[in-house]
């Protein structure tokens, strides 16, 4: 509340009144007691006013494009953002700054997302922006963060006019080939039934002509070829039907991981979302399924616009899902929480409502025994006393260092403040309930989960580790194959005509837990469908070279290794790029060999049954996917 | 309207440097009616530099200067015994003229420096442009806008300046009177009514004051109050159990064969 400015007049006006008042100098004292009653007054002004103005305060947002104000973003589209602090008290406060929290997904162009000034019941404050929206995601503004000083700088009060209103990011709009449309194509949708099937039907193209039967309509009666053939003769039309398209969307922790935008699943969306436009364009019917480690969602194919729009928002809220919660060790987390806590919610943060005793953290620090360690397993009998003293050894280390750092650390002192107060914001909001601040306090894996939930709802990246201690990679999430396989099979029993399957999943490095969903695919062909796999790529790896590329390079080296071999698939620029002895250019270069490695087996494993496997981050992987709706179109309408 | 904003800016900022030089000029005639030219002057040139330099501890220097020239005229008094009046009788339209430059002065001065350094206070984490090596770039700092400078905010300073002067010479009234408890002299007592009165007026201010905070809180704030205070009388009992419960659970998890073996990680 009181700034640096206002501690040091008031301690220089005590001073001054208590010499003035023990000497008894009556014109000091004078001076004196006008100056302290004056800031006293002025701080009794400030915070009546702040009682009386904040609970009337609040905040208008409004998002524009160039037609209007609008509920729904588009990806690729700058947008004016304008927020404005209001207030119906007749009060007038005399400096507030504002900041608006720009989610973290956008990217600023133009304007501040600051201003200053004051507010009152006829002038309200407004910031006033431009963002351009990347991705597809799911972006929320909580509100205003707003300063209050008076005109003296003494006081400051830190509050958040909260208003929670949440937009989706729909994917961008793009043409047939995956590009953003620049001029408009056609005037008028293309017909009803453009793809025709060879089967007879109620199409327009004819088909073939056959005897008359008893019941045909009279007017398909083909009058010339029954006056040339002597007999009734009626004609056959095609069947018109649609191509059906379904896209398996891999929403599971290993293509969240990155970041909203920046990960795997961003590429994905955009794929798939590509797809599906260019399917409605053309009229073909588009499904959807999303699936991860524990539930799927399926979306039986449709077309319209209805449709296209409901496929964007669950694309789009699927963009923008954050990574489930991992090990990660609270200290991380403490102050990216308390940092967010502090912006957010600072009138949580009030010593009358959230109070530490500074002693406790010296007096009761965190016991050894709650702190989650490596397991240490011994192999083998004659093992386990080394282990058992091993064990032994680590907890009077971590007893020692508890009970030491524990008590003389600054650092430890702060973020065991940090904690309780946290702790308490997110057992309130969360709902573990009262007991629920202790059980944060003193539980490391409860409070990570939660701090990790606290921070992903308000849309702060969260370092994640990749393996756990003992090496595991953390974000394979192998049952998602399996959810796979199955919704797979459902779509294909419900399959009526050949139809194209689009899984785009991460599956590299999955290659034993495979079996079920090779199965599937395997059922889909018997009933002639198409299936293609589309695999995310991580942007930092470079793509394995075409057969052509890496068969020339594996004659120019011709004296290589079983261990150089596998690096022939890397390009020559990276190789030449990473050509170090250093430890991180070998684990970069063993690292690319593992991808390239993976994605080889993946793609052996389905090329079996002539199922495609692509790169998500090759730029063709629209087109291709097109190309293939396209040849099932010609292959229906038997012209291949 | 760019350069009009820019006049008006500089129009806010000239209008409290006026009203320091002013605040400073009555100073000056009201100190000198003691007929101590030196410090008069001294108070004059101080004010004057802490205008020109835009000093952030100009207003603090000036009310240093004036009080040590008042408690120096007092020991000079004293040194050379001249007859002393009674601290009540002495207190006149010049020492209010002068209580009220003081504060004048005071007021104006930091609003000025809100208008021309900075009025909240900076965050050490925003600054101008990116370090480089051992250089760090300067704080950023968040001025108030000369523009914003209203005639009704200046118009109610200067009205207020009687009211804050008639007040002190109001609590200085209740405390002057000598008064000799438990062999204390009048100095010392009047140190410590001085500092009951105060202390005991702003506990009950804000005792008042967080009565009508507890008031306004919203369902979720009022909840977390009352799990801080449950916290705070069970605290004790809650760590004992929850540490015991949390070392149940990683036993529990180190000992499972599943994790052993890396079948399945825990969530």
């Amino acid at each position: 509340m009181l700034t640096s400015r206002g501690w040091l007049f008031l301690a220089t006006v005590l001073g001054v009144t208590a010499v003035a008042l023990a000497v008894g100098n009556s014109l000091l004292a004078l001076v004196a007691l006008t100056l302290l009653s004056w800031f006293l007054a002025t701080w009794l002004f400030f915070v009546v006013r702040l009682r009386l103005v904040l609970p009337k305060l609040s905040v208008e947002r409004e998002i524009r494009d160039a037609s209007g104000p609008v509920d729904s973003l588009w990806a690729g589209q700058t947008f004016a953002i304008q927020a404005r602090l209001c207030s119906e008290s007749t009060l007038v406060l005399p400096y507030v700054r504002i900041h608006d929290r720009v989610p973290a997904v956008l990217e600023r162009k133009s304007g501040s997302d600051r201003n200053a000034g004051p507010v009152s019941a006829r002038q309200a404050l407004e910031v006033s922006y431009a963002v351009t929206c990347p991705v597809p995601a799911r972006i929320r503004f909580y509100g205003l963060s707003v300063q209050i000083t008076d005109l003296q700088g003494f006081f400051l009060h830190h509050h958040f006019v909260r208003k929670t209103t949440g937009y989706r990011i729909l994917p961008a709009l793009t043409d047939a080939r995956g590009r953003i449309p620049a001029v408009k194509q056609h005037n008028m949708l293309p017909l009803l039934g453009h793809h025709q099937h060879r089967r007879p039907g109620t199409g327009s193209e004819l088909l073939d002509l056959r005897d008359y039967l008893p019941g045909d309509p009279p007017k398909t009666i083909a009058w010339k070829a029954s006056a040339r053939r002597g007999r009734l003769m009626t004609k056959e039309f095609d069947s018109e039907v649609p191509i059906r398209c379904t896209l398996f969307v891999d929403t599971s922790n290993s293509v969240r991981i990155g970041g909203a935008g920046k990960n795997s699943l961003g590429r994905i969306v955009s794929i798939a979302s590509a797809v599906a436009q260019a399917n409605t364009a053309a009229r073909d019917l588009t499904g959807l399924c999303l699936f991860d480690d524990r539930k799927t969602h399926y979306v039986r194919p449709a077309r319209g616009q209805r449709h296209l729009i409901h496929v964007f928002q669950l694309l789009a809220d699927a963009a923008g899902q954050s990574p489930d919660a991992a090990e990660v060790r609270v200290n991380q987390l403490l102050p990216l929480a308390y940092g967010l806590a502090h912006e957010v919610y600072p009138d949580y943060l009030g010593q009358d409502v959230n109070a530490m005793p500074w002693w406790l953290s010296w007096w009761s620090p965190q016991p050894a025994y709650t702190i989650r360690r490596a397991p240490m397993v011994a192999r083998s009998w004659w093992s386990y006393p080394w282990v058992w003293l091993r064990r032994l050894t680590r907890h009077g280390y971590y007893t020692l260092e508890q009970a030491l750092a524990g008590r003389l650390s600054w650092r430890q002192h702060r973020y065991y403040r940090w904690r309780k107060q946290v702790a308490a914001i997110l057992s309130v909001q969360h709902g573990p309930g009262p007991g629920g601040l202790a059980a944060l306090l003193e539980d490391d894996d409860f409070c990570s989960w939660h701090l990790q939930r606290f921070l992903n709802a308000h849309q702060v990246p969260v370092p994640l580790p990749l393996y756990d201690s003992q090496g595991r990679y953390l974000f394979a999430a192998p049952r998602k194959v399996e959810l796979l396989a199955s919704a797979f099979l459902r779509a294909v029993a419900r399959g009526r005509d050949n139809e194209l399957f689009v899984i785009l999943a991460d599956l590299l490095e999955l290659d034993d837990q495979l079996g079920k969903l090779l199965a599937a695919v395997k059922a889909a062909l018997a009933r002639h469908h198409q299936v293609m796999v589309v695999c995310p790529w991580p942007a930092d790896i470079p793509m394995p070279q075409k057969r052509r590329q890496r068969s020339e390079v594996r004659g120019q080296r011709s004296e290589v290794g079983s261990q150089e071999s596998e690096l022939a698939s890397i390009p020559e620029s990276w190789l030449a790029k990473s050509d170090s002895t250093t430890v991180q250019a070998l684990l970069q270069r063993a690292m690319i060999a593992r991808f390239h490695r993976a994605y080889h087996h993946l793609r052996r494993a389905f090329a079996r049954f002539g199922v495609p496997v692509l790169c998500a981050r090759s730029e063709d992987s629209v087109p291709l996917i097109l190309n293939r709706l396209e040849r099932l179109r010609m292959l229906e309408r038997g012209m291949a | 309207m760019i350069e009009k904003n820019a006049s008006d800016a500089q129009s806010g900022i000239r209008q409290y440097q006026l009203l320091c030089l002013l605040a400073l000029g009555v100073t000056f005639l009201a100190d000198l009616q003691d007929g101590v030219l030196l410090l008069s002057m001294l108070i004059l040139m101080v004010g004057l530099f802490g205008v020109l330099s835009r000093l952030r501890l100009g207003p603090i220097l000036v009310v240093l200067v004036v009080a040590g020239g008042q408690l120096g005229r007092q020991f000079a008094w004293r040194r050379l015994q001249l007859p002393q009046t009674p601290a009540l009788q002495r207190i006149g339209l010049n020492d209010l003229v002068l209580a009220m430059g003081v504060l004048a002065y005071v007021i104006a001065h930091y609003r000025m420096q809100g208008l021309m350094l900075n009025i909240v206070p900076r965050d050490p984490r925003l600054r101008v442009g990116p370090s480089r090596w051992f250089w760090r770039p300067k704080l950023l700092s968040h001025r108030r806008s000369g523009g914003l400078v209203t005639p009704h905010e200046v118009g109610w300073f200067l009205l207020s300046l009687p009211l804050w002067a008639l007040v002190g010479q109001l609590f200085w009234t209740a405390l002057a009177p000598p008064r000799i408890v438990f062999g204390l002299d009048s100095g010392p007592v009047r140190v410590i009514l001085g500092a009951w009165s105060l202390g005991l007026g702003i506990f009950i201010t804000i005792a008042l004051l967080n009565l009508w905070r507890s008031r306004q809180h919203s369902p979720e704030l009022a909840a977390l109050s009352l799990q801080d205070v449950l916290w705070a009388e069970t605290r004790r009992e809650q760590r004992r159990i929850n540490r015991w419960l949390a070392w149940s659970r990683l036993k529990q998890q180190t000992d499972s064969p599943t994790r052993q073996q890396g079948e399945e990680y825990p969530r």
